[in-house]
């Protein structure tokens, strides 16, 4: 049987004699719906997580919002969202991380690939407010791939990056390929 | 980049000023200078310096203190 290019959507061959459409049909439609079923990770912190004055510090994440495809892991390596087999493709990445109040130095967090980082963003303390930091990137990732978010910041001292439901987070969107 | 044993008490910036004082290069450069030391999710720190100051940056690591 031939696939098509891209998804590997099962079709008949041209030479093919096509005994049961209905059935061929039926293949491929399950095909192209299991292939836009949505496959996203989502992953939030119960608690803070103190950073160091000025180090990038990768943020791990023991609360799984949501996770379609074990993307995530609560025991191992638990800052990472690694691509599983089959799940190729561009992904959209949202990270944001919820600083505790401080009004001196700089705030910024990374989206990282496999460790090395990929776009940042970098914001001014507050004193009175959690500042956020939010960063947006798209990556083309293979199977076996990780993404990170880490965070630093240059208060002088350590500093808390802030757990909770509705605080610091990390989610993984595939898009397609 | 290369993996060493955290410091019981860390702080990058003064890391950074031992590692320079010690002669040892770090290879990242960013337009800004601000360039810190890495630690990755499972606490262990990671300095982006070359491998002929593996030895050297280890020192360094085990006698750093925070001040303060």
């Amino acid at each position: 049987m031939a696939t098509t290019t891209t998804y590997s959507w099962v079709t008949p061959d041209d030479t093919s004699l096509v005994k049961d459409g209905a059935s061929a049909i039926r293949t491929l439609g399950s095909s192209i719906d299991s292939s836009f079923t949505n496959k996203l990770c989502i992953l939030n912190k119960s608690a803070d997580q103190s950073l160091s004055n000025a180090t990038n510090t990768s943020i791990t994440f023991d609360t799984e919002v949501l996770d379609t495809n074990g993307f995530h892991s609560t025991s191992t390596n638990t800052d990472r969202i690694t691509i599983p087999s089959g799940l190729d493709g561009y992904y959209q990445i949202y990270a944001k991380a919820d600083f505790n109040v401080n009004g001196t130095g700089r705030r910024t967090v990374f989206i990282n690939k496999n460790g090395t980082f990929q776009t940042e963003v970098e914001i001014t303390p507050n004193s009175s407010t959690y500042p956020s930091a939010i960063a947006v990137y798209i990556m083309s990732l293979a199977v076996g791939d990780y993404v990170t978010m880490s965070a630093q910041q240059t208060s002088g001292g350590s500093l808390n990056v802030l757990g909770g439901s509705s605080r610091s987070l990390l989610i993984a969107q595939w898009i397609g390929k | 980049m290369i993996k060493f044993t955290t410091p019981e008490k860390l702080d990058g910036q003064l890391l950074n000023d031992e590692l320079i004082a010690a002669g040892i290069t770090i290879l990242t450069q960013r337009q800004d200078g601000f360039v810190f030391p890495y630690m990755d999710g499972n606490g262990d720190l990671f300095l982006d310096i070359d491998e002929k100051d593996k030895n050297k940056a280890a020192k360094v690591v085990a006698d750093h203190q925070k001040l303060g």
